[in-house]
């Protein structure tokens, strides 16, 4: 059978799997019936142990995860961390409001930037995907991202699954209508109330990282009440992603993660990757064929740089960018031509037959096959190398900084307590002085008579923006009666009279307050109750200055005129 | 009756399977429940306990079906890795590359043939990209000119989906019936070129032309250039944007709950 007649059998690969598969020891047969019970069972548990032992790139994925949510304290007091390295964006998607996060989450942030856009020019976020990308590109989705380690984890779950086809390439295509639609449109559009529209309604990190922690806490039952349709619809999209994962490899990477949609347009230009290389390819396919993602070329934007085709590769064509700048050249073998060494692999005499036949249009020699080994070791040298303690500093200073994050943000970082214990309903309200952007001082206790909701808000806060019109609508409907008082955060104090004048709130007869600019954890919004993490926080005082109502979120003008009304009766 | 260890674990893989989707489907059924069985504050009702019990029993008998799973694989190992997955765009390209340098009559026919089938491939391409482009445009001008900046950002998105919603679904079918119309064409270009390669046996293969792109050195200094701009580019904007005062910002948020991103409010 020659070369042509080979190329031609493209019908039949699964038969020709078949009888190699046949030729070969089925797993779980010992070759010599006659050996021991004993040494075939710890075969079996070696072969066991080699299938499923953690891989490098297991070992950093989970590192990384470690590392991005070293605060554990935080799922124990239901409190998210507050401090500086905060202003660190981690690679991969990490919801900030995840109570072990240590950094912020890109995808949120350059959200943000742009619901802020109509401030500020969102540079800082776009220099930082940037740099990302440049520097890792999609092996952020590889290697450093604690959402595709769930999702690969979740995919051992055994189970029939769903392989990749024409469709779920077309499909793949999906995250970027995510991208350009929730990730830019909405939060550009809407800049004046800002909305994260894809951790909003799409994002499951959001909902397994930050609100299942949180609201399993005791101390957060406050937020219980807020919970409604919004967290139904999440949880709905996390169960399916979640189910869907189960069945299908990295299912939200592959069609609906619009951080790995921007990360992909780098991949060709990204420092750290797989590379091929085209004067070694000979188009066998293997690598596509091993891929379980929705590549068509190695190192294309769905490429998550897993590194797993590098030892399919009979040619030995595909390597890491860098690598011989790190690692030793792979020890080369010259021994039976690449169509044999594919039907070795098992993969069908169609694809070897590919190979030879590309060669013969390259009009060269059949490349020599190279045999299957490690290409980082290479050939064993006598004693250990430079690239073995280059490897063993890399890997202590790997854990000496993992170790120093836990100690450091579960042991040395303390937040500060509240001077006074936290307000309950009920309660009668403590007396607050604040400044107003007009000059004049407010103090809570010079308004008793009045029903006095204070409310918590902030410019960056979307449904706080949202719901304060309506509360200005009901003040002045009851202006005898009602006094609203809009406190705005220390955070980002500069950017609420700017925001007032453009949105023309001088006019209305709430009184905007600043909020103490106090990172000791005693400012007002901690004193009334609301933990000073959350907005927004209101509170309905009574007019013998007990507390009648708080609501920890979005609380609407609905609910506000009913309680209103309540206390009015 | 000795059973197979390929058949134990396929029928434990597939009643995982129906586990797995059946509390799939409980746990959205009873989380749509507790939403719309309530008037009022829905996750604070006494029913919440109850569901929320009866839905942990079964995640846990799941758990354990798992972990049933995961033993079966250790004590029935995975015998074969079944068909691997043939991308036949390839194969048309390695035949593409091995068309014969043929002058004769019926050689010519096929080749137009073949030739057809390759532009009815690109004509599908083309209809497709434009009909998504369409598709992405309109839903563009719904959120361009449907949104509604009084304030109510929730129900004006979730309005702004719905108008939106025709179209995407509009791209995603065009999509997959033409990703489906397009196989039929594959197929039938990789009869073609098959047929090409039985009528010029024993003749060379033609020689290609090599493109721009393929020469080393314009792709070497096209990906440096662009390292180089990117590299640029990206410490100009964070300068540019730490003098502009935009960190603060990314601090007040990630210091803050995001309520609405957690799915409150």
């Amino acid at each position: 059978m020659d070369k042509d007649d080979r190329l031609l059998e493209t019908e039949e690969p699964s038969e020709q799997n078949e009888n190699i598969q046949e030729e070969l020891p089925k797993d779980g047969e010992n070759s010599s019936p006659g050996e021991k019970e004993t040494p075939k069972k710890k075969g079996k548990f070696r072969a066991w142990w080699q299938a499923h032992k953690p891989t490098r790139r297991r070992i950093v994925q989970v590192y990384v995860a470690l590392l991005t949510n070293a605060n554990i304290k935080g799922f124990f007091s239901g409190k998210i961390y507050k401090g500086a390295t905060k202003y660190v964006c981690t690679p991969g998607l990490n919801c900030y409001s995840c109570p072990g996060a240590v950094g912020a989450c890109p995808l949120g942030s350059l959200q943000n930037a742009f619901a802020s856009s109509n401030i500020k020019t969102p540079l800082f976020m776009l220099g930082i995907i940037l740099l990302y990308g440049l520097l890792f590109a999609r092996t952020v989705c590889g290697w450093l991202c604690p959402v595709g380690l769930g999702q690969e984890l979740l995919y051992k779950i055994p189970t029939p699954k769903v392989k990749k086809s024409r469709f779920t390439r077309v499909l793949s295509y999906l995250k970027y209508v995510i991208l350009i639609v929730f990730v830019v449109a909405i939060p550009l559009l809407l800049a004046g109330t800002p909305t994260p529209a894809f951790c909003k309604f799409i994002c499951p990190a959001g909902t397994i990282g930050g609100a299942i922690p949180l609201l399993l806490n005791p101390t957060n039952a406050n937020m219980l009440d807020g919970l409604g349709g919004l967290f139904t619809w999440k949880f709905i999209v996390l169960v399916v992603l979640a189910v869907g994962s189960i069945f299908i490899f990295r299912f939200f990477c592959r069609f609906f993660c619009p951080l790995g949609a921007l990360y992909g347009f780098f991949n060709k230009i990204a420092l750290l990757g797989v590379k091929l290389d085209e004067t070694k390819c000979t188009d066998c396919g293997l690598c596509v064929s091993h891929c379980k993602m929705d590549i068509r070329k190695v190192g294309d934007h769905e490429c998550i740089n897993c590194g797993e085709c590098i030892d399919v590769c009979p040619a030995k064509a595909i390597s890491w960018k860098g690598s011989k700048l790190f690692l030793h050249k792979n020890a080369v073998e010259v021994s039976a031509p690449v169509t044999e060494q594919a039907i070795d692999l098992k993969e069908g005499v169609v694809l070897a037959a590919a190979a030879t036949a590309n060669a013969e249009a390259k009009n060269s020699d059949p490349i020599p096959a190279i045999s299957v080994q490690n290409p980082e070791t290479g050939t064993k040298k006598k004693g250990k190398g430079k690239a073995f303690w280059i490897r063993l500093a890399a890997w202590c200073t790997a854990g000496a900084v993992l170790v120093g994050a836990l100690v450091y943000y579960n042991f040395i970082h303390k937040e500060s307590k509240p001077a006074l214990p936290p307000l309950q309903v009920g309660d009668v309200c403590y007396d607050f002085t604040l400044e107003g952007y007009n000059g004049e001082s407010f103090t809570l206790s010079q308004h008793r008579g009045k029903i006095v909701v204070i409310n918590f808000w902030g410019t960056w806060c979307g449904p706080c923006v949202a719901e304060l019109p309506a509360f200005e609508e009901i003040r002045s409907e009851f202006s005898d009666k009602v006094e609203l008082v809009a406190v705005h955060s220390f955070n980002l104090a500069e950017t609420a009279v700017p925001f007032l004048e453009k949105n023309g709130w001088t006019a209305w007869g709430a009184i905007f307050l600043q909020d103490t600019s106090d990172t000791s954890n005693n400012d007002v919004n901690v004193l009334l109750g609301g933990g000073g993490e959350a907005y927004p926080y209101t509170v309905i005082v009574d007019e013998e200055g007990v507390v009648a109502f708080t609501r920890l979120n979005e609380l609407g003008g609905e609910i506000l005129r009913a309680e209103i009304e309540k206390l009015l009766k | 009756m000795k059973i197979g260890k390929d058949k134990v674990r396929f029928y434990y893989g597939i009643f995982l399977t129906v586990f797995t989707i059946a509390v799939g489907v409980l746990l959205v059924a009873e989380t749509a429940s507790v939403y719309y069985g309530a008037d009022v504050s829905p996750y604070l009702s006494p029913s919440l306990h109850t569901k929320s019990t009866v839905v942990l029993v079964v995640f846990l008998v799941w758990l354990a079906a798992v972990i049933g799973g995961f033993v079966l694989t250790f004590f029935f190992p995975e015998s074969g890795k079944g068909k691997p997955y043939v991308d036949h765009t390839y194969t048309l390209r390695r035949l593409k590359a091995r068309t014969p340098d043929c002058g004769e009559e019926d050689f010519l026919a096929a080749e137009a043939r073949a030739n057809k089938w390759d532009k009815t491939r690109l004509y599908l391409a083309i209809v497709a990209g434009a009909i998504l482009l369409l598709c992405a445009a309109m839903c563009v001008v719904r959120l361009a000119v449907g949104i509604d900046r009084s304030g109510k950002a929730v129900q004006e998105v979730l309005v702004l989906l719905k108008g939106m919603l025709p179209w995407l679904a509009c791209a995603l079918v065009s999509a997959l019936v033409l990703t489906a119309v397009d196989c039929f064409a594959l197929s039938a270009a990789l009869r073609s070129r098959k047929e090409l390669l039985v009528l010029g046996r024993g003749f060379p293969v033609r020689e290609r032309k090599k493109g721009w792109y393929e020469n080393e050195k314009v792709r070497f200094w096209t990906v440096t250039g662009a390292r180089i701009a990117v590299a640029v580019l990206a410490v100009s904007f964070i300068v540019f944007g730490i003098v502009n005062g935009e960190t603060p910002g990314v601090l007040a948020k990630a210091i803050n709950v995001c309520l609405e991103c957690i799915g409150i409010g």
